[in-house]
């Protein structure tokens, strides 16, 4: 059945949803992937670029011809074109010396015709007999792809039916709605060993299972990536990165046996952030699909995309004016629909705040502890809490608008999972007397949070070995020890491979709202103070 | 396998257990006016209240079991179903009523919060549990009394009790003055929720 699926993915995927899982391949054979494409108007020429086991830079040029294979007319229209650029201009990647020769791939995930394989043959030997040895055009067609996928994937992959089948409704789920994720979690957990109770694997199967479950999360969401559905692919590669993380943290491996499969992951969230952004630049307005119902739901999904703006900009170091002109206009439209939605609401007020030199920032704040607190006050109406941060957006405004068949029993009120890290917050920005007329309501509501037992599994969806913390704050309170709690910030509970990375940190938060506590938030945001946010993988790598 | 509905089934599935969800309710007042807490992942639930006190909230399992077999489940008919399920909800509701009972009186016992009478319950010893609990007013000042959960012999007894508070002089005034005590007790509680230099 797996070599069935893996044949159909491979068969109906696109440049684009087949370029993640190749990295991934080329990274279990040894390459080490410098670069690769968004599918933009502006690119380094190539669509990865690498450099083989042996030292040699290899680019290689993705393909998906319309029909079976690439024809004649395909090859001619434009292809030949493209490898000749490909093979004979320069790759220029800051990670590779100008004067080295490169290996060129052309790589189609379906087949070549006869006469076009004639013509590579052609240019190959025409190059040679001109006295330039190094110009060759190499072919990786479909059937040598799927049988890497099957050799990296196969003995690793769910072998149980439940898993099987929980990979057959991700591979044919329609793509437009939003990911899964509990699905996609349960998947990569078993794939990688660290499902409750599955046995430790050794190094070897370890590091294996990170680019064997890429590509198993990359056929999982195929529908996903060919409606570019940026966000869903998004959080599929967070997804897959923080399951990379609870590997090496739970294996203790060194770097560099999960770092390839980690950068690969991490560009893959860098393109689908950048593809985010280009077609919110080329869209008039937010609105998608049904747009008679889209009222109801526009600010949720407004406050997700000023989030992903956010850390798309946070994350680019602030180049663009589009960020701050989409956050002027739609900054109004914030939304704390559920506990789910604050760290896409922090992550708005980080960039916010280098944006604006007015309070108003800080007062997002304010207002969101008040609003907690009235909301989840003991006394508050029940259908008015604010769901705790375990409930997604479709389950709550399923909730709220009454089109579920079972309505929850779960109380909000008198708790939060958020309001403790919101208030420290606000409190490292000094407004004492705002915070001192806040306070009493804040004292009828416990912080909650969950403690898990072992970092690694901080990375996993949901799990048993943690402990469920509720606190009551203190009716009174000093503020110097408050403050003094607020600016604690050595992320204890963060898992020490994630420490090096404060924007993943903030998009796993924004994946798994669950996670976020006030400690690693207090974290995050010394972080972005001092400006350690800026990412290392995304920037030119020293060639090995 | 034999034609089926499952679709179907599984809502008026869905029904059967909202239904079994009233009836544990009915059986668990008051309890059951306390907020349900979810806890979604760990396997040990820990507490800080308000004093800074810390302490382990014991997790127990309950189950009942609902037994239809080959013999009967051709000749059952729905209500006899329901019947069922009816029955095992109040079992459930006994089981999760009795953990919550002596969780409280372990809690009270704990930190000395009892009062004991003998034989007969009188007006005296209703005080001196109202003296002995936190009462909460609301906007209007009004007390927010505690809710007595009681067996049979003890609720017809307090039953006689209650009317004589509204009734007898002294009851009254006596009465009247432990709400103001205790109105001033939850005017210095409230008072005390500040953020202080």
């Amino acid at each position: 059945m797996i070599e069935r699926v893996v044949e159909n993915w491979l068969t109906d995927a696109t440049e684009r949803s087949f370029q993640v899982p190749f990295c991934h391949m080329l990274s279990s054979k040894g390459f080490t992937v410098l670069h690769m494409s968004r599918h933009c108007g502006m690119e380094l020429g190539k669509d990865v670029i690498a450099v083989d086991p042996t030292g040699v830079p290899c680019a290689f040029q993705l393909k998906t011809p319309q029909g079976k294979r690439i024809t004649l007319s395909e090859w001619r229209n434009g292809i030949s074109q493209q490898v000749h650029d490909l093979v004979t201009l320069k790759l220029i990647h800051p990670s590779l010396p100008t004067h080295s020769h490169h290996r060129s791939f052309l790589v189609t995930n379906r087949g070549i015709d006869e006469e076009v394989a004639r013509a590579i043959d052609d240019l190959n030997r025409h190059w040679s007999d001109s006295g330039h040895h190094h110009l060759k055009l190499e072919t990786i067609v479909g059937g040598s792809i799927q049988k890497d996928a099957l050799d990296l994937g196969s003995n690793l992959w769910p072998t149980e039916l439940a898993d099987a089948r929980t990979l057959l409704e991700l591979f044919l789920h329609d793509g437009a709605e939003h990911l899964p994720k509990v699905k996609l979690a349960s998947l990569l957990e078993r794939t990688m060993g660290l499902a409750e109770g599955s046995p430790k694997p050794s190094q070897a199967e370890a590091v294996r299972s990170c680019s064997s479950a890429a590509l198993l999360c990359a056929i999982a969401t195929k529908a996903f990536a060919e409606r570019e559905n940026h966000f869903a692919q998004i959080e599929a590669w967070t997804m897959l990165v923080a399951h990379v993380l609870a590997v090496a943290e739970r294996r203790r491996l060194p770097s560099r046996l999960w770092q390839g499969a980690f950068d690969i992951g991490v560009k893959a969230i860098h393109n689908a952030l950048a593809n985010l952004v280009e077609e919110l630049k080329a869209r008039p307005h937010v609105v998608e699909g049904d747009p008679t119902t889209d009222t109801e739901v526009r600010r949720v999904r407004t406050t997700c995309l000023l989030a992903l703006v956010a850390i798309h900009e946070l994350w680019n170091g602030g180049e663009e004016d589009f960020a701050k002109r989409f956050c002027e206009k739609y900054r109004g439209q914030l939304l704390l629909w559920g506990e789910s939605a604050v760290p896409q609401i922090l992550a708005f007020y980080w960039f916010w705040k280098n944006v604006d030199a007015t309070p108003r920032s800080d007062f997002l704040l304010a207002n969101l502890i008040e609003h907690i607190c009235q909301a989840n006050a003991p006394g508050a109406e029940l259908g008015q809490a604010i769901a705790s941060p375990y409930y997604s957006a479709e389950e709550v405004l399923a909730q709220r608008f009454a089109v579920t068949d079972e309505p929850w029993e779960e109380d909000f009120r008198r708790n939060s999972y958020s309001l403790e890290a919101i208030i420290h917050l606000f409190v490292r920005e000094n407004w004492k007397q705002t915070m001192k007329h806040l306070w009493p309501g804040i004292t009828r509501v416990w912080f909650n949070r969950c403690d898990v037992k072992a970092k690694w599994r901080w990375f996993l969806w949901k799990t048993e070995k943690a402990d469920h913390w509720s606190v009551c704050p203190p009716f009174t309170k000093k503020w110097a020890d408050l403050r003094n709690e607020a600016w604690e910030d050595r992320g204890k509970s963060i898992p020490s491979t994630l420490k090096e990375w404060p924007l993943l940190a903030l998009l796993f938060l924004i994946v798994y709202p669950h996670r976020l506590n006030a400690d690693v938030v207090r974290w995050l945001d010394s972080c972005f103070r001092n400006g350690k946010h800026i990412p290392s993988a995304c920037d030119a790598k020293k060639a090995p | 396998m034999l034609p089926d509905f499952p679709d179907l089934k599984r809502k008026l599935a869905r029904k059967l257990r909202a239904r079994m969800r009233d009836v544990h309710a009915a059986h668990t007042a008051p309890m059951s006016a306390a907020g349900l807490v979810c806890i979604h992942e760990g396997n040990r639930v820990l507490s800080i209240d308000e004093d800074g006190i810390e302490s382990q909230i014991p997790m127990k399992n309950h189950r009942v079991t609902v037994t239809i077999t080959d013999a009967e489940v051709e000749s059952l008919t729905s209500a006899q179903i329901i019947a069922r399920f009816d029955d095992a909800a109040r079992q459930m509701a006994m089981k999760t009523g009795k953990t919550f009972i002596e969780s409280l009186d372990r809690s009270v016992q704990s930190v000395g919060n009892v009062v004991s009478y003998q034989g007969r319950i009188t007006a005296n010893d209703l005080f001196a549990m109202w003296e002995k609990v936190l009462i909460d007013f609301d906007e209007q000042g009004r007390p927010q009394l505690p809710t007595l959960v009681c067996g049979s012999k003890m609720f017809s007894e307090v039953s006689e009790i209650l009317p004589a508070l509204g009734d007898d002089p002294a009851l009254k005034q006596r009465f009247a003055k432990l709400m103001t005590q205790k109105y001033e007790e939850w005017r210095d509680r409230e008072s005390s929720r500040k953020l202080v230099d």
